[in-house]
């Protein structure tokens, strides 16, 4: 597994989770940065991903998460 | 009697569990003050392989009073491929539950086979105001060529 800080989205809602946009992860308590902390909007959070998808410099590949999940609806057209 | 069988011309196809396993296990435990749903582990199934789950826990503990106390909560989705969300597993404490050291915890009753696509996430959640809980996830996944 590989630590990498990334985006959150969502909204923190029912339907519309706090999450990072990728597969597979395991969230890193602790490491969250805020966009808004008395709100507690998230912006950023270190994740450990698989790795097979990230390149050898330790980077998120978007070109190995499609192959990996190729047949998804959704990873198949994994833009990073 | 019936006739005796020669011995195998054909091979018999290896059990899942010998068919190029992989484990997969992770968790998250943290203590929190009251948060939006956030999903904290995520595990999807790669193209050409299959996976048995066969530990998902989901825990739950107050660790300080809330103020306004809601149903703060650990649990386990699943996601068929191309479907949508299924609640499989859910750790909660009721508003009732608001004293130190309240806790529930749930574990999966059942092996439970993934496909190429499927998505189980762990997630976290404490619509309240004030006091905090101990969350904690986990999953131990074999992964194998499907």
């Amino acid at each position: 597994m590989v630590k990498i800080r990334v985006k959150v989205t969502g909204k923190g809602i029912e339907g519309d989770p706090f999450r990072v946009n990728l597969p597979t992860y395991a969230w890193i308590a602790g490491s969250e940065e805020y966009a808004d902390k008395a709100k507690k909007v998230l912006k950023s959070v270190v994740v450990e991903i698989p790795d097979d998808e990230v390149d050898e410099k330790g980077k998120l590949d978007p070109e190995k998460i499609r192959r990996k999940y190729r047949d998804h609806p959704v990873w198949s057209k994994f833009k990073g | 009697m019936g006739a005796v069988k020669s011995p195998g011309r054909y091979m018999a196809r290896p059990e899942w569990y010998d068919r190029n396993p992989a484990s997969k296990c992770d968790q998250y435990q943290n203590t929190l003050s009251p948060h939006g749903q956030t999903v904290r582990l995520t595990y999807t199934v790669p193209a050409g392989k299959k996976a048995m789950v066969e530990l998902l826990q989901a825990d739950v503990f107050r660790r300080t009073v809330a103020t306004t106390a809601a149903y703060p909560s650990s649990s386990w989705n699943l996601t068929p491929s191309g479907e949508s969300i299924k609640y499989i597993l859910l750790s909660t404490l009721t508003p009732e539950q608001n004293a130190i050291g309240d806790k529930d915890y749930r574990e999966l009753g059942a092996t439970l086979a993934l496909f190429p696509g499927d998505k189980v996430e762990g997630i976290t959640v404490d619509g309240g105001t004030g006091g905090t809980a101990m969350y904690y996830l986990s999953y131990k996944i074999t992964e194998f060529d499907a």
